[in-house]
């Protein structure tokens, strides 16, 4: 069995569509709605990879992105922001938050699995 | 965004200033303004949170040369950025309204053959909405004349105008260049980037 991954994005499309693409890549898929869902499911499952969306309600992806770097057990999971936010200085915040790598939507399916083939190998 | 300035410009008409979205544009507000567009057969949704009085509209249409996967893709997109904004403006996704437009048949008979690109529009419209569990409170969608929309913002109220049918021509030429601008463009300007 391949590698488990979360997703998290408050848009249903999203998550869908990113875990149809992600289940063909062989992985195993959970799912979040914001990111306080997301750090519950970190605490209950051991994922490899966390895909996250940074505009969310209850908590956006940074803030979980930072709780996740202060929390032992979890703080060095790789985590990839998949985010329609393409501004510089936005791409420099999630970087400086512990961000493992930023993909800007609409993504490209194949650039989406040869990502995470780098981070997973 | 710096163009605000240079698009919002006073309708007479309304007595509100007006901001005019194009094909791939979206703009939302909170404030006492008309947020217009000219659709063929490309959609326009507006968002609308009656709480926090924002509401936006966008203008946009899948690209047909990629399989129907992918190119809803590009429809998530774009409503995507406009509820992003709408949130950053403090609306919360679970009270929006929306409100559905546009899809008519503008585009030649032989590009029709191929694709039937209005309805395409218009059923990823309405399956995006219900997947995500957004209400439509109304619509105006099909058809073959152009229509302008006019969407005020702040109260979420509509009007739209049929044109002309000599206005169509132009509104397809329009929406002929930004389809083939989809079809051009290979995924995003910013690539995966890792850290």
């Amino acid at each position: 069995m391949g590698a488990s991954i979360l997703i998290v994005d408050d848009s249903v499309s999203i998550r869908q569509s990113v875990r149809f693409i992600l289940e063909q890549g062989g992985y195993t898929v959970f799912d979040a709605a914001d990111g306080v869902e997301g750090l519950k499911k970190l605490s209950e499952q051991k994922v490899q990879l966390v895909i996250t969306d940074v505009n969310m309600p209850n908590m956006d992806g940074i803030s979980m992105l930072k709780k996740i770097r202060e929390t032992e057990g979890i703080k060095f999971v790789p985590v990839l922001v998949l985010t329609t936010e393409s501004q510089g200085s936005m791409v420099d915040e999630g970087k400086k938050a512990g961000a493992t790598g930023w993909i800007v939507k609409p993504f490209n399916n194949e650039k989406l699995l040869e990502t995470i083939k780098k981070i997973l190998p | 965004m710096s163009e605000v300035g240079r698009f919002l410009r006073p309708n007479p008409h309304f007595g509100k200033p007006e901001r005019y979205i194009g094909p791939g544009e979206f703009y939302s507000s909170g404030d006492d303004i008309v947020i217009s567009t000219l659709l063929g057969s490309c959609i326009a949704v507006s968002l609308h949170d009656p709480v926090a009085k924002v509401g936006g509209l966008n203008h946009f249409m899948l690209p047909t040369r990629s399989g129907d996967r992918d190119s809803a893709k590009y429809g998530v997109n774009a409503m995507e950025l406009l509820i992003n904004d709408l949130m950053k403006k403090g609306a919360a996704r679970a009270r929006f309204r929306a409100k559905v437009f546009g899809g008519g048949s503008m585009l030649s008979a032989s590009d029709a053959k191929v694709f039937d690109v209005p309805k395409m529009n218009i059923d990823f419209a309405f399956q995006f909405l219900e997947l995500e569990g957004i209400p439509v409170d109304s619509y105006s969608v099909g058809g073959a004349d152009p229509r302008r929309v006019y969407f005020f913002p702040a109260s979420g109220k509509v009007l739209v105008k049929y044109s002309k049918p000599g206005a169509g021509t132009a509104v397809a030429r329009v929406e002929r260049e930004y389809a083939h601008r989809l079809a051009e463009r290979r995924g995003p300007s910013v690539g995966p980037i890792l850290f």
